[in-house]
């Protein structure tokens, strides 16, 4: 295709025509008789002032072939001019495809917890962030087979060099392509780290299992640490860990800190944390249990609440603002666990950022039950 | 101030205005199941009480007992979200307590009484920091 839109775009192209392999020609008229577009690689192919347009349909004029056309060329390079094709990235990573531009396309699905403003094209095109949403995910990519290290993202309005690289004006000017140019390389990174870090966990993991079968074969626990319960991904291995250790011992073994005391139902409340080692990509840096007694049992058992994430943003799942903690606060803690704190509004939808919104505006108490067993 | 009475994992939130007056538009449908004491065919009846909450492993329950509970009529109902689907845990989401006070038991809890009226029923949640997801208490 490459070689058509070249042949086009010399200067001698108006003497030519094209023959497929059944000596007919590959020429169409469109439908107000002006201008013809050749049929080729599925697409209609016509040359307006200079500039060769590609369109999926047979166009009704040069305008409307203009207005929707997957892609346009010049002599400098082929993409996707503003206002002009569809406005999609999803266009331009076709055209180097039907260009035949020798390269690879990428796209990972694995998300990585967000520090950049998630911005959408509306929001570039006015220069504007929501700090509310943040996230790292991986823009589809593309890297040419002789200079595999170099990644480009795919981005509206892009324009390619005839080797396939972004052009200088893309590289420069594209506000699109510079924020996922930032996107792609903080995903890039992200992921570098977390493999890192899955490497140094499969390692802990391993050294404790370990340990454990050696302790489960002589019946010695005493080399047995359990403060390694949580670098223990095997639940079968944990359930071990479990067996032999109370979850007191295993939370002791972490050196909790109490961060808030409080004396609420006739009964004692210590809020502890540890710093987490689960899960180095979590958005949360300790693990909180509220430590109580047990007013039936007498007993002092230790409950799991959600974290407390300061200036936390996360609108989506577990992590999400309206499902952690507003305070580092036995409180708040108990607030959490009784789920006193409604984000439910009295309309019949809510986005996740409408229900975090909801949640900042709810009176965030917790209510002491007036009969408790 | 909301009312509440937590009972072990249960939790039961007196309502400020009528199930149905304000519940119904808050969360969609709801299915009314009444459990008076001589209905035996229905979810939550087992042969001499109301079971609202019940142990996986130990078969404890947070139940009404008939014993316990003469004259009393309690109506348990389930929350449809608005597809339609209810919601995964067995215990109802909202109750309906006439000819009361009703007294709940369980085998490790003392006794309460819960006066007349209309409640919202649910369970203490806790935070699994091995499978990073809350999760509910099972007493």
């Amino acid at each position: 295709m490459q070689e058509i839109v070249k042949e086009l775009l010399s200067r001698f192209s108006f003497i030519k025509e094209r023959q497929n392999k059944n000596g007919r020609y590959n020429k169409f008229y469109a439908r107000n008789g002006k201008f013809w577009c050749y049929r080729a690689f599925g697409k209609y192919i016509f040359k307006h002032k200079g500039v060769v347009y590609a369109t999926w349909s047979l166009p009704d004029s040069a305008e409307e072939g203009m207005k929707n056309s997957i892609f346009s060329c010049d002599k400098t390079g082929f993409g996707e001019k503003p206002k002009q094709g569809h406005g999609s990235s999803y266009y331009v990573t076709y055209m180097l495809e039907h260009l035949q531009i020798d390269h690879v396309s990428k796209h990972h699905s694995v998300s990585i917890t967000g520090t950049i403003m998630s911005k959408n094209s509306e929001m570039i095109e006015k220069g504007v962030e929501d700090e509310k949403h943040r996230a790292i995910y991986c823009p589809q990519y593309y890297y040419l087979s002789n200079e595999p290290k170099v990644k480009y993202p795919f981005c509206v309005n892009m324009w390619f060099n005839w080797d396939g690289s972004p052009s200088k004006d893309t590289l420069e000017n594209n506000e699109y392509y510079k924020y996922s140019k930032a996107m792609l390389n903080a995903y890039l990174e992200g992921m570098r780290m977390r493999t890192n870090r899955m490497a140094t966990s499969r390692r802990a993991d391993k050294k404790a299992i370990a340990l454990v079968d050696r302790a489960e074969l002589s019946n010695d626990w005493s080399n047995v640490d359990a403060a390694d319960t949580f670098n223990i991904r095997n639940v079968s291995t944990r359930r071990k860990m479990l067996s032999h250790f109370t979850v007191e011992q295993i939370v002791a073994a972490q050196n909790p800190e109490t961060v808030d005391t409080d004396e609420l139902n006739g009964s004692k409340y210590e809020l502890i944390k540890f710093p987490q080692t689960v899960d180095e990509n979590a958005p949360f840096t300790h693990c909180y249990y509220l430590k109580m007694l047990n007013v039936s049992t007498g007993e002092t058992h230790l409950e799991g609440v959600a974290p407390y994430i300061e200036n936390n943003d996360t609108v989506f799942g577990p992590f999400a603002k309206r499902n952690t903690l507003f305070s580092e606060t036995v409180q708040a803690a108990l607030a959490w666990r009784d789920r006193d704190v409604k984000d439910k509004s009295d309309s019949s939808y809510q986005s996740d950022g409408e229900k975090n919104k909801t949640f900042d505006k709810a009176v965030k108490v917790y209510n002491q039950p007036v009969a408790l067993s | 101030m909301m009312k509440k009475y937590q009972h072990g994992d249960v939790l039961i939130k007196k309502l400020t205005s009528p199930i149905k007056e304000t519940k119904i538009e808050e969360y969609g449908q709801l299915k009314g199941q009444e459990t008076d004491l001589t209905d035996k065919n229905k979810r939550w009846m087992q042969e001499d009480r109301v079971v609202i909450a019940e142990g996986e492993v130990t078969g404890h329950a947070h139940a009404f007992n008939f014993d316990n509970n003469p004259n009393v009529k309690i109506t348990l109902y389930k929350n449809t979200d608005r597809y339609g689907e209810s919601s995964q845990s067995d215990t109802p989401d909202f109750m309906r307590i006439t000819g009361g006070p009703a007294t709940i038991t369980h085998e490790e809890h003392n006794p309460i009484q819960i006066p007349n009226g209309d409640y919202e029923v649910s369970q203490v949640r806790e935070f699994d920091y091995i499978s990073l997801e809350a999760r509910r208490v099972v007493d």
